[in-house]
């Protein structure tokens, strides 16, 4: 099942060669480390983008997004199986 | 080798949104899942072949998909993360021609004629393609490659999923000999229904029927409909940066029936915003206006706009300011014919404000999201159009 959550986090991310690589991120003071990043997208909410993490831990799915005006995060959905 | 004087290629996107969501997800990957609507009362708009085994179809509500399959996984759509895919698999295949039409978010046409002598054989060109989108993006399509579109979309219908058709010039009067006439691209149901009555089933009856026959029932259609049941279709396929300069983007939609149902006109606005956004995006503009026609099942017509202190870009964006301009009209009085979104006020290109990547690359993708074949009008923009066709189903069952 797929769960909209949209709340804050703060992330631990490579900026490097023109890409972003989110490592881990916190989320209600747990961490959660990244294994892998799955799909990539961006979108615009006016004029400002954002771009769109699909990521995963060892256990769970997360879609997570980066916006490139304010530099904030956000954990935007999950999946439990 | 190949033999046409034109090589036409139509390329489909196998189960499109679930594989993009099953890639994104590896947790639900090899898994029955459906792609749906958000809310409660909505439909399947597409299913992976997973789900599909279950006899999941679309345009199937989620209680019916679930009762076939209790376990089958449902993804609420993101439209924007499949037009950005889209692009990017738009992107792959102008590397190897220009010429290169999106014809609805996942689906494009091709014309390979001047590259396809490179290659030793067709097939070697076409598993060239097929492999750099599965390498880039990790989905699978199903090709079909011949003389013309009309042949190419049926060739790529033929084998699913992963398919890779061939239609050799010389075999397509042995094909149209067996091909249900309303297999035809461009024939729909109630003409299928229609030739049928007239003792037309195969497409070849349809290349052999008199034509003042057809002339007679479809007026000048008949001519057009007669040239496809003989598999010609001169259309081509233009190149991907062909377009007009317009000041005012827009498009209407007449509904399958007159209705006062909330959800369909929602539904038919939202396909309209996905339509003239990719317009806008293909002619790299933004805009500050957006005007919502309704049209009553008594024709009376009224147009409302709002225009908005920021240049708009984003599908969502323009959604949003028609659903305020809908609250604003207060109820319809009458049950909506047609509805409309046009753009206006329009900007060349948008403020960038990209840090990554290269810009370069990102203002092409965004440029031409779905440049749309008039000829065909709505069959192009897919979820929202199966929305409507589904709701126009679930209408009739009632
Ligand atoms: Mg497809």
């Amino acid at each position: 099942m797929y769960v909209l959550v949209k709340e804050p986090i703060s992330v631990v991310a490579i900026f490097s060669s023109g890409k972003i690589i989110p490592r881990f991120f916190i989320w209600k003071k747990r961490k959660y480390s990244i294994e892998e990043v799955t799909y990539l997208w961006r979108t615009k909410i006016g004029s400002v983008p954002i771009i769109h993490f699909s990521v995963t831990t060892e256990k769970t799915f997360y879609e997570i997004s980066y916006n490139l005006k304010s530099f904030n995060w956000q954990l935007e959905k999950l999946y439990v199986a | 080798m190949w033999h046409s004087s034109r090589a036409i290629l139509h390329l489909d996107m196998d189960a499109y949104f679930a594989s993009v969501e099953q890639v994104s997800n590896p947790f639900i990957r090899g898994k029955p899942v459906i792609i749906t609507g958000v809310g409660e009362r909505t439909i399947v708009v597409t299913a992976s072949y997973n789900a599909r085994k279950y006899g999941i179809k679309t345009g199937m509500t989620v209680y019916q998909a679930k009762r076939l399959c209790p376990g089958v996984i449902r993804v609420p759509d993101n439209l924007e993360k499949y037009v950005y895919t889209t692009l990017k698999i738009r992107e792959i295949l102008i590397g190897f021609t220009d010429r290169v039409k999106m014809y609805s978010i996942d689906k494009f046409f091709m014309d390979l004629t001047r590259k396809i002598k490179k290659y030793n054989t067709p097939e070697d060109m076409l598993k060239e393609i097929k492999l750099r989108i599965k390498r880039e993006t990790k989905l699978k399509c199903s090709c079909g490659l011949a003389p013309n579109k009309l042949l190419a979309k049926l060739g790529s219908n033929m084998e699913k999923p992963d398919g890779l058709v061939i239609i050799y010039p010389e075999k397509v009067m042995d094909i149209l000999k067996k091909l249900p006439v309303d297999k035809l691209h461009g024939i729909g149901k109630s003409t299928g229904i229609r030739l049928r009555q007239m003792g037309i089933a195969k497409a070849s009856d349809l290349g052999n029927a008199p034509p003042d026959l057809l002339k007679s029932h479809f007026g000048f259609s008949g001519h057009i409909l007669r040239l496809m049941g003989n598999g010609i279709d001169n259309s081509k396929v233009p190149c991907y940066w062909e377009h007009r300069k317009e000041k005012s983007i827009g498009h209407y939609h007449t509904l399958p029936f007159d209705t006062l149902d909330m959800d369909l006109i929602k539904a038919c606005i939202l396909m309209l915003c996905l339509r003239v956004t990719t317009r806008m995006r293909d002619k790299k503009r933004s805009a500050k206006t957006v005007a919502l026609t309704v049209r009553y099942s008594d024709f009376t017509t009224f147009s409302r706009r709002k225009t908005v202190g920021y240049f708009m870009e984003t599908m969502q964006g323009i959604y949003n300011i028609c659903l305020k301009i809908l609250e604003s009209i207060g109820e319809l009085t009458k049950p909506v014919r047609l509805l409309g979104v046009t753009l206006s006020g329009l900007a060349e290109g948008g403020r960038q404000l990209y840090l990554l990547d290269d810009l370069e690359k990102e203002s092409r993708l965004n440029k031409a999201i779905s440049e749309i074949n008039d000829k065909f009008g709505d069959f192009t923009i897919k979820p929202a159009s199966i929305l409507i066709m589904s709701a126009d189903k679930r209408f009739k069952n009632n």
